[in-house]
């Protein structure tokens, strides 16, 4: 039942209704990148999760694409740093409460 | 049904310019994100503000809204529409947008039917659901089957949500999945329409924190208390991994904070095996008798060592 998925730029384009041009600004900024630059773009659905965060950003804070990198590069620097945050905290717990 | 103030919800006069409310719209937007905000609400906020620009950014609406604006205190505006029980929320596929029953009553027909002509004439494949999945640490280490149950949206042609189905499906998680990891279940999410392909169901693996171990990528780190005399002497201590048990060989002069790694003993998955690393800490007794005392001021008298060596250098 589980799988790996792949998703070609027409249907990456189609699920998030988006054009290509956009899609190819977006892969430009380093939002998402394909699989593979080489042959035929694939992406996986952990960019397909990016872009669909990065869409409902662009159209629901009226962002350009650029603006929206920028705020996708924050966002996933604070969501790393709660979780260094969250996981230092517990160590220290642990050393302390010996 | 309750009449909506859009004007005072985007802050702005009902005689604000086109710019002024696209201006107020980013500024309140950027305030009550769910993605970027702390406050609290926020997302009921933003909502109310988004479906408040959706109406005040488009100058036939607006037109239509400040004709009812004008008559919202006459008696029979209360009347014009019925049926609604107030303050619950539409969900429309694809825009991710919800709208409360004011604005569903005056503008939901047309505003729907314009979607659907803009990009709802074709089929449609069915939205991707998502949810997460909590799992010890413990139960990553081999297939693990999972009841999972889960909100299906069902949605009229318009594109309006009618119903809620409550499905649960039996799922196989595979061995070695890591904190973050999508499992896709191909067709599980909302259907499609005519005939198109329904959407997937995602499963979000959310890892429960562990009482004594870490995770940092495929290695575990654990804390390893022990006694000053173990980390001056050396010794073998019996350490717990994720299948059981080990002994650990502790060198002379161990010093706290030191870590020691133990190959082979973090996770498992497809990039390969990690390795647990034992993190050494120095604990003191908590008190110690006359003759432990005495132990330590022999010990005090012959040692030369000085820890805070270090503040008198330059």
């Amino acid at each position: 039942m589980t799988e790996l998925t792949r998703f070609t730029v027409t249907e990456l384009c189609q699920t998030l209704e988006i054009s290509q041009g956009d899609l190819y600004e977006i892969v430009g900024l380093g939002v998402i990148s394909p699989i593979d630059t080489e042959t035929v773009w694939l992406f996986d659905y952990q960019a397909l999760c990016a872009l669909r965060r990065a869409r409902r950003l662009q159209t629901e804070l009226d962002l350009e694409w650029a603006g929206t990198a920028m705020a996708l590069t924050l966002l996933e620097k604070i969501d790393r740093l709660e979780h260094d945050n969250a996981q230092l905290r517990r160590q220290l717990d642990r050393l302390l409460q010996v | 049904m309750e009449f909506k103030d859009y004007y005072a919800l985007l802050e702005v006069e009902p005689t604000a310019d086109l710019k002024a409310i696209k201006t107020a719209y980013r500024r309140l937007a950027r305030k009550y994100h769910p993605d970027v905000s702390d406050e609290k609400d926020a997302e009921s906020h933003f909502k109310a503000v988004a479906e408040a620009y959706e109406v005040l950014k488009d100058s036939e609406r607006r037109a239509e809204y400040d004709r009812i604006r004008l008559h919202r205190n006459d008696p029979r505006f209360s009347g014009a529409s019925s049926g609604f029980g107030g303050g619950s929320w539409q969900h429309t596929p694809g825009s991710d947008a919800e709208y409360s029953d004011f604005f569903e009553s005056v503008f939901g027909q047309r505003f729907h039917s314009a979607q659907q002509g803009s990009t709802r004439r074709q089929p449609r494949r069915g939205e991707d659901l998502e949810m997460e999945v909590p799992l010890f640490l413990e139960e990553t280490l081999a297939e693990e089957t999972r009841a999972v149950s889960y909100k299906l949206p069902i949605y009229d042609a318009l594109g309006r949500q009618t119903d809620v189905k409550v499905k649960t499906l039996k799922v196989k998680i595979p061995a070695g999945v890591v904190e973050g990891e999508r499992i896709r279940l191909k067709g599980q999410g909302v259907a499609g329409t005519q005939g198109a392909a329904n959407g997937d169901l995602y499963l979000v693996v959310r890892l429960a924190p562990h009482p004594l171990y870490e995770v940092a990528g495929q290695d575990l780190h654990i804390i390893v208390p022990i006694a000053p005399w173990e980390a001056a002497l050396g010794a073998t201590l019996q350490v717990p991994t994720l299948n059981g048990k080990i002994a650990l060989t502790l060198p002379a002069n161990s010093q706290n904070g030191q870590r020691l790694r133990i190959k082979g003993k973090g996770l498992a998955n497809k990039k390969g095996t990690g390795d647990l690393y034992a993190i050494l800490n120095v604990v003191m007794p908590p008190k110690s008798d006359e003759k432990a005392s005495e132990l330590w001021r022999e010990l005090s008298r012959q040692a030369t060592f000085d820890p805070r060596a270090a503040w008198e250098k330059p």
